[in-house]
């Protein structure tokens, strides 16, 4: 039992090169996409419970969930693009590589997450308790944890930029698809993030694990009426 | 001949033996760390490893105890403990992340070759700290300023991270990149700086304080406590 974890986590680890060509030639690919998709939900689960348990640890079972449920999520949602994308660039990918491919990137930014896990959970611990005076801590903790994601999925997406190495005709078509993906991984995973929220847990608002107006308008509309367009009417008035 | 062997000095150990005993590991790795890391590729190496080990939490608790001697009595004992303490607990927090970031940056690396790396990270750590030692005893029985033996101590512990840093960085042969170490290191202050504050007061305790102070604080604010000069700075040591 404990062999097959490791094996599992070797396969994302160590391993990395033999899986790149295993996707490359088209081998065991559903085993290897059950193995990542594995080792993602475990990483991004751990991680997940510490990024909730400063609210309560009702928000870390939540977190648990909904993390991993996050990623999933944003790969099924752009995965048909992804695929179309890179085969309108002309390069030669199935729907299952890029698929195994998309769940190699979020295994390994999972794994990066799980190993950053003692360090959040050090200062989520040592973090002032939440209560209404501690909106400065959950701002903090709120960026920390955003930033330390948004990184650990950057670092992730090294496998993808190495497989399209290997199997676009040039640099510059491999870059083109690099950028799509990671572009409209970030769009949708922003919107499913702001949807799937909280993961923190705001300090005005009770544990639940959606919010009740959660579908009632989009992130980047979000963004738009409360922040820019404000900031834009202050500068200007 | 016989000249000849007054005048050599004696032969330097064969890189191929590992060091016996409890200093000359140490000593080995300070002089040739890349011994270590050659040796460690064919040979068991985990009784050099413990060895270190064993060495940096002695000479932490040795550099521990010239730190508590800026308040002196019982806080030199308070000191010696709580510096392994801030040492291990670091190292025990970001081992994982050292592993998953080297790995996924391309080192190959095994379980054991990955504590025999951590052993001479703590180790070269100890060290430096050891070399740090009396300048640290030096200011801390001649100063009753508290934010200066604190940045006295960060100065001491950053550079001794540089060395322990370069040491990491040239046993994973240049594979995992230098950008991915210089990541880990800054991760690596970060938390130590916060064990330090969990385990806090370790300079300087209050009378009547605890040996471990109760309340969450992030180690900034730790920090900005013991620079701000708005607040007493001026402790009252080895009354």
């Amino acid at each position: 039992m404990a062999s097959a974890v490791v094996d599992r986590f070797a396969l994302v680890l160590g391993h990395q090169e033999d899986l790149l060509l295993d996707i490359a030639e088209r081998r065991q690919l559903v085993q290897h996409w059950a193995t990542l998709a594995g080792v993602m939900v475990a990483g991004s689960s751990v991680y997940g419970a510490v990024l909730g348990y400063w609210r309560s640890p009702q928000m870390g079972a939540y977190a648990a969930i909904k993390l991993p449920l996050l990623l999933a999520s944003t790969s099924l949602v752009t995965m048909t693009f992804n695929w179309i994308i890179a085969v309108a660039l002309g390069i030669r990918v199935t729907f299952l590589q890029v698929s195994v491919l998309t769940t190699a990137a979020l295994a390994s930014a999972s794994l990066v997450l799980l190993s950053l896990s003692p360090v959040a959970l050090l200062f989520t611990l040592c973090a002032p308790a939440p209560s209404e005076h501690a909106r400065a801590t959950h701002n903090i903790l709120f960026v920390t944890h955003t930033a330390l994601i948004a990184t650990c999925g950057l670092v992730g997406t090294e496998a993808l930029w190495r497989f399209l190495r290997s199997v676009a005709r040039s640099a510059g078509e491999a870059r083109r698809a690099y950028v799509a993906w990671i572009a409209m991984f970030a769009f949708v995973g922003g919107e499913l993030g702001w949807l799937l929220r909280p993961f923190v847990g705001s300090i005005y608002f009770p544990v639940v694990f959606l919010r009740g107006e959660a579908l009632q308008r989009n992130v980047y509309e979000f963004i738009w009426t409360d922040i820019l367009r404000p900031g834009i009417s202050h500068l200007f008035h | 001949m016989s000249n000849e062997s007054q005048i050599m000095p004696p032969p330097s150990p064969v890189p191929g033996s590992a060091p016996t005993g409890f200093v000359a590991p140490l000593v080995e790795l300070l002089q040739h760390p890349d011994r270590l890391m050659a040796r460690s590729r064919d040979t068991d190496e985990l009784r050099t490893a413990l060895t270190l080990f064993i060495g940096s939490l002695v000479c932490a608790a040795a550099y521990g105890a010239a730190s508590g001697c800026f308040q002196g009595g019982w806080q030199v004992l308070a000191s010696t403990i709580k510096a392994p303490l801030i040492l291990y607990g670091s190292v025990a927090l970001c081992a994982p992340s050292l592993f998953v970031f080297s790995s996924l940056a391309g080192a190959k690396l095994t379980w054991r070759r990955f504590f025999i790396i951590l052993a001479g990270f703590s180790g070269l750590l100890g060290l430096l700290l050891v070399g740090f030692m009396p300048i640290s005893w030096l200011f801390s029985v001649s100063s009753n300023s508290i934010s200066f033996v604190v940045w006295l101590h960060i100065a001491a512990w950053c550079t001794a991270l540089f060395f322990a840093g370069r040491f990491v960085s040239q046993s994973l042969s240049d594979a995992a990149g230098k950008a991915t170490i210089a990541l880990w290191l800054v991760l690596f202050l970060a938390v130590s700086f916060q064990v330090a504050t969990v385990v806090r007061p370790v300079l300087w305790r209050a009378p009547g304080a605890p040996f471990i102070e109760s309340g969450k604080k992030f180690f900034t604010e730790q920090l900005g406590s013991a620079m701000d000069p708005a607040e007493p700075n001026e402790c009252s040591p080895r009354q």
